[in-house]
């Protein structure tokens, strides 16, 4: 909870500063009055929860922020926390977030509001610092609702939202807000940052829920049930909220909007009203995307680009009924299941299948892993090559970005470590434009 | 570069003047007869540039300056250090891009339109057998505009400074070394800016400084500004104000400002908050001729390069995609078994510190220091004593704690020699010295 008086003096207009993602994350903690914030270091998260504790040290905000000695810990305090009526908040990122994964699943059942930041890094092995999504799409099937951010703004804007969210009865599930790491959680944006006593006004005090865990009376969360149709009832239960928060979170963006003026839909559709061809993208690569959507425009291409920035519950029709009507929908993924290919691809394809033929042609990208960045001209290419597939039927198979020049680097790294003197520079990657060996 | 912002105004000049705000909008301190309005109206768009140095030298607060007073400008600004290893001494880059509107591209700067190295031994990288992601990294566009602080000079030689193509770069340089003489009198004539360079990048082989730097950077030799720096004065401010400097479009007050904002927010206290502001009033002189350069280079009209990031052509901008093919699994684990790579990597500067030996305590114990290093920097002599690898020693101390008979001890490198007096072997070893030492012996 914010400390008492200052919030009245302050007036009513936003501050607009530069914050990097962490410290949007911060202030929209800061800002919805947090109570409580379960805490673990792990790079590159960690200005979060320094920033909360400066704050929570100087008395701008009242509360508690406890560090635990894993994640798996502190995600089981956020849970119970949470239960007990504690406006709760908690950060965390990569390996520290999988090790938290079975408490994900447990609280995600106990039905319990609170909000969690995962700055995307890539999991190892190898080891790496920057961003990919591997890490938060491992927990797309815990229950929590997943929003996904291209800004810092967003990332201030998302965590007032997700309380309200989470919080709201037809809900009543964790959410997790996600930002890339470096590309947003290091990086500084101007941002708006509201003011407090209008952001009070769309996110109340949580002092009136009525199901709170005290000492005196004590109750059981996460029962075993051991039988199949209790427990189905139980899961069905979090299907239908999962599903249903999506008209919910409409109702919330419409007051947002007349908060601060933006809005926050599910998908977050740019030029796409004339398009014909749409690139598919989550997180900050989207920003990166608009750019070359602009500079194509300007060559005539009638392209467009849409990203989810809800990936659960996933916004499937809407998604169905934007793309359902391209030539052509390039998806990108920054992430990457061994053995079946983009995540989100597979994803999206699920959602167009419902649509009646004929369907647009679809491809599929690997790329941003690691932090190994899509630059304008690649996103322009990947555009290229889905007009040709929609124009000729045939749809290449899915591309693991990767250029000569990476290539190279790789074998000149290898032969220093003397690991592949069996490779000449450059071998055996295959050269050219024409897709993965057929 | 055009704006692509769908909130973009085509303006005409007045329009533009309005933004920022008339009344923060005084641009003759810096700007004398360039504003934020030609900048647009030349087409230059997004802003780009880089600051690189290495971790401990405050280049992330340095990007920070910069983008705040950029911000303060009333540009959006869009500010991404990039640190790897987190590791003092290690190689960050603090990238910088500024528009009127939101900036929308992210990622690497490829192609910055100006550059600032606080630390000149990051160009021994250069020299060096080194993957192409670092190599080609680099290399810059030919009209990019590049400053290089040489920090430590004492005395401080004007600038040096490569008027013009024609002029030799010999020449300037002999200039300078003769001002950097005249100023020392006490000196060996010309020896003083010469040694400085030369002792720390390796550089110079015969020729012009900034005439070689020119050759593997890929610039023109005319964009190249030495800047040197008296020891006591923050090269990564200096680099900070620097571009500040060449953009034409900050003020002084202005860049003031967004030091004491900046530093105040790093926690550091007043003293380094005077050195700051003596080294931006250092590095604003420096440049003043070259202020707002980076406008003057649009004037003419927008460049191919300038009119998109990458220009739109089917091989990416000089670079093709291939087929990632599956290697055998020897190759395709990501295992390390040797630590050959380290070869070329000397990272034995990145300490503050360093261990010594006294050889009367060892015992030879052969095993503790040995395996506890984390750098497999120690392995024992023919003698059965330690021997420690300094090139990449990371100073963390960690076998001067475990050694049990207490025969490592801990060197402050940044301390006289005399602070180490008895200790063998340590005579007049120095932090900088010792980095810029590896730094030229480690390589081919
Ligand atoms: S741990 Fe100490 S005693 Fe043992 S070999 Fe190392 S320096 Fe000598
Ligand atoms: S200080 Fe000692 S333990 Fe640390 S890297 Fe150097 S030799 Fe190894």
């Amino acid at each position: 909870m914010i400390a008492g008086s200052e919030g009245s003096q302050r007036s009513q207009r936003s501050e607009r500063r530069l914050l990097t993602g962490n410290q949007a994350a911060a202030w929209g903690a800061r800002l919805g009055g947090v109570d409580y914030v379960p805490a673990f270091p792990i790079t590159p998260q960690t200005e979060i929860i320094e920033a909360l504790a400066a704050w929570f040290d100087d008395g701008s905000l009242m509360g508690r922020l406890t560090m635990f000695e894993s994640e798996h810990s502190m995600m089981t305090a956020a849970g119970t926390a949470a239960a007990a009526g504690a406006r709760t908040f908690t950060a965390t990122s990569s390996q520290g977030l999988l090790y938290s994964l079975e408490m994900m699943y447990a609280v995600a059942g106990w039905r319990v509001p609170f909000v969690m930041v995962n700055v995307s890094r890539g999991l190892a092995s190898p080891i790496t610092l920057e961003s990919d999504h591997n890490d938060v799409l491992a927990a797309r099937d815990t229950g929590f609702l997943q929003i996904h951010c291209a800004t810092a703004q967003e990332v201030l804007d998302a965590v007032l939202i997700a309380f309200r969210w989470s919080e709201d009865r037809r809900v009543r599930l964790p959410v997790i807000v996600n930002q890339d790491g470096f590309s947003l959680s290091f990086t500084r944006e101007p941002v708006d940052i509201p003011n407090e006593d209008a952001v009070r006004a769309f996110l109340p005090t949580r002092g009136d829920l009525d199901e709170t865990l005290s000492g005196p009376s004590p109750q059981s969360l996460g029962v075993a049930v051991l039988d199949g149709s209790t427990y189905s009832y139980f899961r069905y239960q979090m299907e239908r909220a999962a599903q249903g928060a999506l008209p919910v979170l409409l109702d919330i963006e419409k007051e947002f909007e007349s908060m601060t003026g933006r809005r926050f839909l599910p998908i977050d559709e740019y030029r796409m009203h004339d398009a014909e061809m749409a690139i598919v993208v989550v997180g900050s690569l989207g920003t990166q995307a608009m750019v070359a959507v602009d500079e194509m425009r300007a060559e005539g291409v009638r392209v467009g680009l849409v990203r989810p920035r809800v990936l659960r519950p996933f916004p499937r029709n809407a998604l169905a009924l934007t793309l359902g009507r391209m030539r052509g929908v390039a998806v990108v993924d920054q992430d990457l299941s061994p053995g079946f290919g983009g995540i989100l691809h597979g994803e999206i394809a699920a959602a167009l299948y419902a649509r009646p033929e004929p369907r647009p042609s679809l491809t599929s990208y690997i790329g941003g892993l690691g932090g190994r960045f899509v630059s304008v001209t690649e996103f322009k290419r990947i555009v290229d090559e889905t007009v040709v597939a929609s124009i000729t039927g045939h749809v290449p198979p899915p591309r693991l970005l990767f250029t000569d020049e990476e290539a190279r680097s790789i074998r000149m790294l290898q032969q220093i470590a003397d690991d592949a003197p069996q490779y000449e520079l450059g071998a055996p990657f295959a050269s050219g434009l024409e897709g993965d060996r057929a | 570069m055009k704006c692509t912002s769908d909130h973009h105004i085509t303006t005409s000049l007045p329009s533009v003047v309005t933004f920022p705000p008339p009344a923060k909008f005084k641009p003759q301190v810096a700007t004398t007869n360039r504003s934020v309005a030609l900048l647009l109206d030349a087409g230059f768009g997004v802003l780009r540039v880089r600051i690189h140095g290495r971790g401990g030298q405050g280049i992330k607060t340095s990007g920070r300056v910069l983008a705040s007073a950029l911000f303060g400008e009333g540009f959006a600004v869009q500010d991404a250090p990039h640190f790897g290893a987190e590791r003092r001494g290690a190689p960050v880059v603090a990238s910088i891009r500024a528009d009127r509107s939101f900036v929308r591209e992210r990622g690497r700067i490829e192609h910055p339109d100006a550059v600032a190295w606080a630390d000149e031994t990051l160009l021994g990288a250069l020299r060096r057998k080194t993957p192409l992601s670092t190599s080609a990294a680099l290399r810059l566009d030919p009209d990019a505009f590049v400053v290089v602080v040489v920090a430590g000079v004492d005395p401080v030689p004007a600038p040096v400074r490569m008027k013009a193509p024609e002029e030799s770069p010999e020449h300037a340089f002999e200039q300078a070394s003769e001002q950097a003489s005249e100023q020392a009198s006490d000196q060996t004539p010309g020896q003083c800016s010469r040694e400085a360079l030369g002792r720390s990048t390796g550089l110079l082989s015969g020729r012009g400084p900034a005439r070689t730097m020119a050759a593997t950077l890929g610039v023109d030799e005319a964009r190249i500004r030495i800047l040197m720096l008296p020891p006591e004065l923050h090269a990564g401010i200096a680099c900070a104000v620097a571009l500040a400097r060449l953009c034409g479009v900050v003020r002084w007050e202005t860049l003031l400002g967004a030091i004491d904002v900046e530093l105040s927010e790093a926690g550091v206290g007043e003293a380094a908050r005077v050195v700051a502001h003596r080294t931006a009033s250092f590095a604003w002189d420096a440049l003043s001729p070259d202020a707002g350069v980076l406008h003057s280079l649009a004037d003419p009209g927008p460049s191919p390069r300038r009119a998109g990031i990458d220009t739109r052509s089917p091989d990416l901008g000089g670079k093709r995609w291939v087929s990632v093919e599956r290697d055998d699994v020897s190759v395709a684990a990501p295992r390390i078994l040797a630590s050959r790579t380290s070869r070329h990597n000397p990272t034995g500067g990145w300490g503050t510190k360093h261990p010594v030996l006294r050889p009367e305590r060892c015992r030879r114990c052969w095993w503790i220091c040995t395996v506890a290093c984390p750098d497999s920097a120690i392995s024992l002599g023919g003698h059965g004593m330690p021997t420690i690898d300094q090139t990449h020693c990371k100073g963390c101390m960690i076998c001067a704690t475990q050694c049990p008979n207490q025969a490592l001890v801990a060197v402050d490198d940044f301390a006289s020699a005399e602070g180490a007096e008895g200790v063998q072997g340590v005579q007049g070893v120095q932090g900088v010295q010792r980095l810029r030492g590896i730094e030229r012996e480690g390589h081919v």
